[in-house]
Formats: structure tokens, sequence, C-alpha cells
């Protein structure tokens, strides 16, 4: 059984004072296994917020059937076995930061199972153990995003949906939620992952959804979109003589020497394996060798526009 | 009901934190006090005053706790958007709701058993009698206050704040104005619009039937069950609003 299923879900707003339509998301179909992590992709307005919104039961779909694991994700026990992030965190703030989290295991039937370590070992995870007695209102937003998370871990769920879950946030901030995230898909957990950061899918995911124009655009392992942009492979070692350099462009690479390294290009991975020989036959090391690819967005818009033609 | 009562428990919390329930005891309390001097002006009623007066401003500040806080309660939630943090648990909406009325209608009844018992304080101390009558028309502005915070709650499950604050002034104008209605479809003057009338007079509660100050006042007998008959109106009413906001709040995306 899949973790998430959207069976040909639509979704027209009607808006202004005529109704007039708007439609948000058109027949979307589309499946997330169970454990692993998915990234949720596609440029603003192309429907994910609204996707994620009818997942959750916030926003009704106009047809279309969308179901969490089995069940129909109207019905609120379906969310059970579910923890979710959005962008902008919504705490209540006359709450303390513990008392938010105690709040929110009681709406997940948690409550009583509940012990301050469990709440301290939460703060502990997202280094806001100082905060549990702070309010709401007093914390800044990366502190509530790492709230949060916090709560998302304590609910012990099956199921996460992060929708944009690192937005302005610090760098210390960001790292520690990838961590978490890549611990939780690691953990056999399923996170559903919505991001504008594709740097974030590309070290993340597994497997990837793109949506464009409230359609979907692509399904499957983000390897098939990462190959697409393959250019090759980079070496670099130190300083060597220009007459290595001469013969390296003899054999067909492209140099690009630096005041303290040289960075040699290579097109396949056997030409890799032979400029490495060549090194190595002449004592010379390479310092890093890297894959390289065209980043993500520049794949999947040009793949956007080869579908629109 | 583990979520209703942590939603019930949470409202309570945020109202309490709610200064306009503290600046709307204050005006009560002032009023009531305010009264005892207006009674000083009355040479053979002063007790009747200040009973008229204090009941009349308790009825008064049920509406005014309506409109101040009981439609911004779906209001604030949905425009800060916390209601994301609940609903995306496995709570439903109707639990939502429901939890909500509740933690508020328990703040308002502490409030308004504080309003109480400054009323009978003041009004034993000036040598006024606590009757039966008396705590029926407590008990009866009492129920009134819970029909319009529902009543409130039902406008704002469906319109924003602004109009529903109005439309719950209107439905306390009216409700006590509905008297008016049957008087005018019996005699026929201003009856151009006959079932326009009568379906807002049956359509709408009668709220005169949660005013008994005159009996207090004039000490004028109750009715036999007169009170549990009034709670039972109330309830039937709270009921149906209640009933009716989980209808248009299932329906509404957020």
């Amino acid at each position: 059984m899949d973790a998430i299923t959207f069976s040909h879900v639509s979704k027209i707003y009607r808006k202004g004072f005529w109704g007039t339509r708007v439609p948000a998301v058109r027949d979307l179909s589309f499946s997330v296994a169970q454990g692993g992590i998915t990234g949720f992709v596609g440029p603003n307005g192309s429907g994910k917020t609204t996707s994620i919104k009818m997942l959750l039961g916030l926003v009704l779909p106009t047809s279309g059937r969308i179901e969490i694991s089995g069940a129909d994700a109207s019905n609120s026990k379906s969310r059970a076995g579910c923890a979710f992030i959005s962008e902008q965190p919504y705490f209540y703030r006359h709450l303390t930061a513990a008392e938010a989290l105690r709040f929110s295991a009681r709406l997940g039937n948690r409550g009583a199972a509940l012990s301050s370590a469990d709440v301290d070992r939460a703060l502990e995870t997202v280094d806001l153990v100082a905060c549990g007695k702070r309010k709401i209102k007093e914390l800044s937003k990366g502190m509530q995003q790492r709230l949060a998370m916090a709560q998302a871990l304590l609910a012990d769920a099956d199921i996460l949906i992060f929708d944009e879950p690192m937005s302005g946030m610090d760098p210390p901030g960001r790292a520690l939620f990838r961590t978490i995230i890549a611990s939780l898909g690691a953990r056999g957990k399923t996170v559903f992952f919505s991001t504008h950061v594709l740097d974030d899918v590309e070290q993340l995911c597994g497997n990837v959804v793109v949506l464009s124009g409230g359609r979907l655009e692509y399904q499957g392992p983000i390897g098939p979109i990462l190959e697409k942009g393959f250019s090759g492979f980079e070496l670099t070692v130190g300083r060597v003589s220009s007459e290595t350099q001469n013969d390296l462009r003899a054999r067909g690479y492209a140099l690009e020497p630096t005041d303290a390294a040289l960075r040699i290009f290579v097109a396949t991975e056997k030409q890799a394996a032979e400029c490495q020989r060549y090194l190595y036959e002449r004592d010379i090391f390479c310092i890093s060798i890297v894959r390289r690819s065209a980043p993500l967005e520049e794949v999947l818009y040009k793949k956007r526009g080869e579908t629109a033609s | 009901m583990n979520a209703l009562f942590a939603v019930m428990l949470n409202t309570i919390k945020e109202t309490i934190r709610n200064h306009v329930v503290y600046v709307v005891l204050l005006f009560v309390v002032a009023l009531i006090v305010l009264s005892v001097s207006f009674g000083d002006w009355s040479v053979f009623a002063r007790i009747q005053v200040i009973e008229d007066f204090g009941l009349a401003t308790m009825s008064i500040s049920g509406l005014l706790l309506a409109v101040f806080i009981g439609v911004g309660l779906l209001g604030s939630e949905m425009s800060s958007k916390t209601l994301y943090h609940v609903l995306t648990r496995p709570v439903t909406r109707y639990q939502f709701i429901v939890g909500k009325y509740l933690g508020l209608l328990s703040v308002l009844a502490l409030n308004y058993v504080v309003m109480t018992l400054f009323f009978v304080a003041t009004l034993t101390l000036l040598g006024g009698r606590v009757t039966t009558a008396l705590l029926s028309a407590v008990l009866c502005i009492g129920v009134e206050m819970a029909v319009i915070v529902s009543a409130a709650i039902f406008f704002s499950s469906f319109t924003s704040t602004v109009l529903s604050a109005m439309f719950s002034v209107a439905f306390y104008v009216a409700g006590h104005l509905n008297d008016l209605i049957s008087v005018q479809i019996a005699s026929q003057q201003w009856a151009m619009f006959p079932i326009v009338l009568k379906t807002l007079y049956y359509a709408l509660p009668n709220l005169e039937h949660f005013n008994v100050r005159d009996a207090v006042v004039y000490t004028m007998a109750l009715p036999d069950g007169y009170a549990p008959l009034v709670l039972a109106y109330g309830l039937a009413y709270v009921t149906l609003f209640l009933v009716l906001s989980c209808v248009a709040f299932n329906k509404k995306d957020l």
C-alpha cells in the first residue's frame, strides 16, 4: 500500500463576485511509496501548496480522491499517522514552546503518554532545550520552524509532510534540518517534501514529483533527471608542469589552470579513469574527483520546455 | 474526545489572556456601582432601579463579549492560520468548533459568575433581596449569552469578522424585537410581506424570553418551570447554531 495516493484530483477555486473558475490542480494522479524521501517540486503557482492542503484536509478537492495509507484523506483519522511542517509556523502565540508540544501531542491523542523527558528530548534534537519555557511570540521564525520539527518528531508519525520547511532558516538550521530529514528517511519514514530549493531535493530525495501548471510533469526516481544534466567529471590536482598540461590537452581533456591548482574536465567515466592512471604514473595525485551535473532547476526547466514544445 | 478537550483547554487559556474579558468585566462592575447613584435619584424605587440597571448591564455585556470575542474566535484563527496547527492533526472540524465554543463559554461563565456575585453583593448591601425571580433572571441572561456566542460563531464560520460582528448585533436587536414582528403580523398594518415577516419570526429566536427583568423589578411571579423551559429553548438554539456552524465550516477551504 502506498503512503500517499492522488487519483485524478482537481481543484478549482471560485474567485470574485461572479465566482470565476480558477483551476489550481488539474487531474493530478501520483503516488508516494512507503518509506524514503520524495521531493515535491514545481515553480510558483504550480499547485504544490494546494495539493498539500488537500492532502491534509484543509482544502476540499473539486473532484478525485486522495488517500493516506489507504484511508480517505478527507477523514481526520487518516492524519493520525501524519505530521506536518508548513513554510510558516502557525503556533498559538500565548503558549510556551513546551506547552505547544504538549498541546500538539494531545491533539494526536498522545498527550497522556508524553513525559517531560520526551518534550526535553524533542527540544534538544532541534537545539531548543533552553527555550522550553519561552512564549512562542518571543521565538524567531527560525526557532519556531525548529519547534515545528520537534513537534513532528514527537508525533512519531510514519508519514511526514513538509511544505518548504527550511524557508527563512539560517545555514546551521538548514544543515540541522537536512540531517534530521535524511535520518527520518533512513529510519524508513515516508517524507513528502515540498521545496523550491532544488539543491535540497538533489541531496535528500530518492524520488521526485514535479508539478507544472497544476499538472503532473514527472514522477519517479531523481536519478534519470540528474542523468539528463550529467556533463562529465572534474578532476582537481595541484600545480603541474606546462609540459604535462600540454600532454593532457593533446589527449583531448579540457583544462582550467588556477594559481594553486589545475582542473581537468573529462566527458566519461572511462576517460576519468584513464586520466587518473596517467596522473598516477607521473606521481600527480588528485585532490578531488567530482561528478558534474547541471543544476536540477536547469534540467527541470529544460524538461518543461521540451514538454511544451 | 481528547482532541475536543484539548481545543477547549487551549481556548480557555487563550481567552483568559484576552484583555477584552477584563475590560468588559470592569465595565459591568463600574455600571453596577453607577446604578447605585441612579437608584438614589429615585425616591421610592431605589432597589428596583439597581436591579433593572444591573440586569440590563449584564445582558449588554453578553452582547459585547459575543461581538468582541465570539466573532473573532474563528476569524482570528483563520487570519493567523493557527487552526492549521489543529486541523492538520487527527481532529475533525466539528471537534474544533465545539471545543472553541465550550472553551469560550467556560471563561464567559466564570466571568458571569464574578459579575453576578458582585451584583448580588451590591444589592444585598443596599437592602435588596435575592429572590428566585432574580436568580432566574440571571440564569436567563447567561443562557442568552450562550445563544449569542453560538450565533456569533455561526456567522464567523462563513463570513468576515466585521460582517459577523454586524450580523451578531443585528441578531441581538432582531431577537429582542421578535415580539414586535408578531404584533405586526397580527395587526396586518405593516404586513406587506407577511411571509417574510413570518419567516423571520419563526427563524429568529425570541430573545425576549430571556428577559425577565420586569418580573424581578415589579416582583411578579414567573410561571412554574419557566427557567428550565428557557434553558431548554436556549440549548436548542445553541445546538442548532453549532450544527449550522459545523456544516458551513466543513465546506470551507482554509
